[in-house]
């Protein structure tokens, strides 16, 4: 059943390309989009685990990678609503081009995601990068060509280092020849020390590149202002979290092979630099979107921190995982409303949001607290679960530093985006009515969040820590 | 016979360094793809003869045919002039090309000592090659040089797979030279975009984006 998620995408992709019709491109997204979740669901929670679980050999769905597909499910159902106002002032051609690209990266995270082997991983994380700088070069404006070179360049690049690390750390385990992770794991006692300390740094820096990870995050804030809205929500939600399982799968193995030390000072150096960027570049940046995409970086960095910390903030790492995804897509899908009616993406030119679009602005100000971690959200929870590791690790000076650089994020994040809400209106803005379907995906996304930051029912809990047996195994 | 061609690559490496025209970048391209295949046929022994056909595919076809031929086909589209324009000299790059060479054989023959399975001229030849292209994205202006570049570096990556003397699965390898070539080929796409919109191919076009 898993093949599905693999094989319809693709099969969508090309039907669009070939029949060019403007009708099936765009609401064959919304359409495909739920039947993937309903398909993702049964496959997660159903009864149907024996035809799946172990016995496939590229591709399998634990309850890990089941998570993080779960994610992705809600972020396409939520941009490919979104997607349809999107496509509306565009010609049949521009719309298929975009629908076949949104599908091929839709196929390539879900493949990338049920991956059990490393070298199929890289591939299809390559995969996304291609589709992804088709879709932010959609736009076809000089911003959008420079973040599209940008973003297929240094990511190839990046992913080019991944490629030397695997090879090294094929070239560590002497035992075992292939690269799948169960075998890896097994192995990882064996392995030749010095090699795969060269294969994880080599593949930390590249797979760090697509996950955001400062100082190779240059890519991100290009990218996820210039690409539409439904397609920033989606590489911010799903792609980096792509990247985050591989990186967490290694360092794993890192961890079986006794050099948990040596993997933990490089995630401490590359989230600690993480949020130290974040924290700098939200306060000069004057772009809203790039705001948010400074913010996704320097939460990529809490999760290289929740792996630095390890123990109990791994569970905190896939809630916070959860959580970021859901509020970051809130808040680009949001962005897209805001651009609309003010045909900008400066700060200084949108304000008074809260007289032209209250819906908006109210889901705009709530998924801000959220994403700052103020507490009904889950980040709080994820957030204070870190914080309680490295209480017990007794490492407070780390425990000062971000507290210092989290509150200069969260200073220079509401200025930039609560100033957007209030004051006067521009003339010149845009006041129409937008369809319902522009909001409920937000609604619901920043209700999950709120709801689980509340409480958290123990079959959730049950089902992250089964989640975490899935790097174990 | 292998090892003759993995010197020959490094000499393609000094060669790229020193030369100030786009055309002989292409053909040492071309000229690196055969080799990579060369080495890779004289260790049949250790791979199988499928591999042998998908690792032609990979070196002679993509490398050495397709993605020269594409990128020949830009330049002259864009009418890209076939001066390099480097922000150094051709002999201070010759130099620098010359320390990574010899850093490439420091490290290949430390890496004989270690116990891991790797062929040692392979290695070093294999880093030389990453280095360089690194080296040529760095310090060369022109965007086209910036996928010779990429190009060079995975020629390295090519290198380095065949040095561990483990095999990839198939579908791996497939999807991975797959990968590389739809790159190149997007990569070349924007060239001309870039081209249309800005009128040059420059890294000073693309710089407008920052905060």
């Amino acid at each position: 059943m898993y093949e599905l998620l693999i094989y319809f995408p693709l099969l969508l992709a090309l039907m669009s390309i070939v029949l060019r019709n403007k009708t099936f491109s765009v609401y064959i997204l919304p359409v495909w989009s739920i039947v993937q979740t309903v398909i993702i669901f049964f496959l997660v929670f159903g009864k149907f685990s024996f035809l799946y679980h172990g016995t496939e050999k590229y591709f399998a769905v634990d309850n890990l990678s089941g998570l993080f597909l779960i994610i992705t499910g809600f972020l396409f159902i939520g941009s490919s609503f979104h997607s349809i106002d999107a496509l509306r002032e565009r010609d049949k051609r521009d719309s298929s081009f975009y629908t076949f690209n949104l599908l091929v990266f839709v196929f390539a995270v879900n493949a990338l995601l049920m991956s059990r082997h490393l070298g199929l991983m890289w591939v299809f994380i390559e995969a996304t990068t291609l589709s992804g700088a088709m879709l932010i070069y959609f736009e076809k404006k000089h911003s959008s060509i420079e973040a599209a070179w940008k973003y297929i360049f240094i990511c190839s690049i990046g992913v080019a280092f991944a490629f030397i690390g695997i090879i090294f750390l094929s070239a560590a385990s002497t035992h075992s020849v292939n690269l799948f992770f169960s075998e890896m794991n097994n192995n990882a006692p064996l392995m030749d020390k010095t090699w795969l300390k060269f294969g994880y740094t080599f593949a930390l820096i590249g797979f760090g590149t697509k996950m955001g990870l400062a100082p190779v995050h240059s890519w991100l804030p290009d990218a996820h202002s210039e690409a539409v809205w439904p397609v920033s929500a989606m590489l911010s939600g799903a792609l980096l979290n792509g990247a985050f399982l591989a990186i967490m799968k290694l360092t794993r193995i890192t961890e079986l092979a006794g050099i948990r030390t040596f993997s933990s000072k490089l995630l401490l150096v590359m989230g600690v630099l993480s949020v130290l960027t974040a924290a700098v570049f939200v306060q000069k940046t004057k772009n809203y979107k790039r705001l948010l995409a400074y913010s996704s970086i320097e939460n990529m960095g809490i999760l290289s921190l929740c792996l630095y910390a390890g123990g109990g903030a791994l569970f905190a790492a896939l809630i916070h995982a959860l959580g970021h995804s859901l509020i970051k897509a809130s808040l680009f899908l949001t962005s897209g409303n805001i651009y609309r009616r003010y045909h900008s993406k400066e700060i200084f030119n949108v304000s008074g949001l809260i007289s032209t679009d209250r819906l908006s602005a109210i889901i705009w100000i709530v998924s801000f607290f959220c994403i700052i971690a103020s507490p009904p959200g889950l980040l709080f929870v994820s957030e204070i679960l870190l914080f309680k590791e490295l209480m017990q690790k007794e490492s407070y000076g780390l425990i000062i530093l971000l507290f210092v650089l989290l509150a200069a994020v969260v200073y220079g994040a509401a200025f930039g985006l609560l100033k957007i809400c209030v004051g006067e209106a521009p003339l010149d803005v845009d006041k129409k009515r937008f369809s319902l379907r522009n909001y409920i995906p937000q609604i619901i996304f920043v209700s999950i969040v709120i709801i689980l930051g509340i409480y958290m029912p123990a079959s959730f809990k049950n089902f992250i820590e089964s989640a975490l047996e899935g790097i174990i195994k | 016979m292998s090892a003759i061609a993995a010197v020959l690559i490094g000499v393609s490496l000094l060669y790229i360094s020193t030369t100030a025209r786009l055309e002989s970048y292409i053909k040492m391209l071309m000229l690196q793809g055969i080799l990579l295949f060369m080495i890779a046929a004289g260790n049949a022994h250790v791979i199988s003869f499928s591999s042998i056909i998908i690792v032609g595919v990979e070196t002679v076809l993509f490398k050495s045919i397709l993605i020269p031929m594409f990128l020949l086909k830009t330049i002259r589209k864009n009418q890209i002039k076939s001066d390099v324009e480097s922000y150094f000299s051709g002999f201070t790059s010759l130099f620098i090309v010359t320390a990574i060479l010899t850093l490439g054989f420091l490290s290949a023959y430390l890496s004989a000592s270690s116990n891991a399975v790797l062929e040692p001229l392979y290695f070093g030849i294999s880093i030389s090659a990453m280095l360089t292209g690194f080296f040529i994205i760095a310090t060369r202006k022109k965007l086209i040089t910036h996928i010779m570049g990429y190009m060079i570096l995975e020629n390295g990556i090519f290198l380095l797979s065949l040095s561990a003397a483990k095999e990839m699965p198939f579908i791996v390898n497939l999807g991975v030279s797959m990968d590389i070539f739809i790159g190149v080929f997007l990569a070349g796409i924007f060239i001309n975009r870039i081209k249309t919109n800005f009128d040059q191919h420059d890294i000073d076009d693309i710089s407008r984006l920052k905060d």
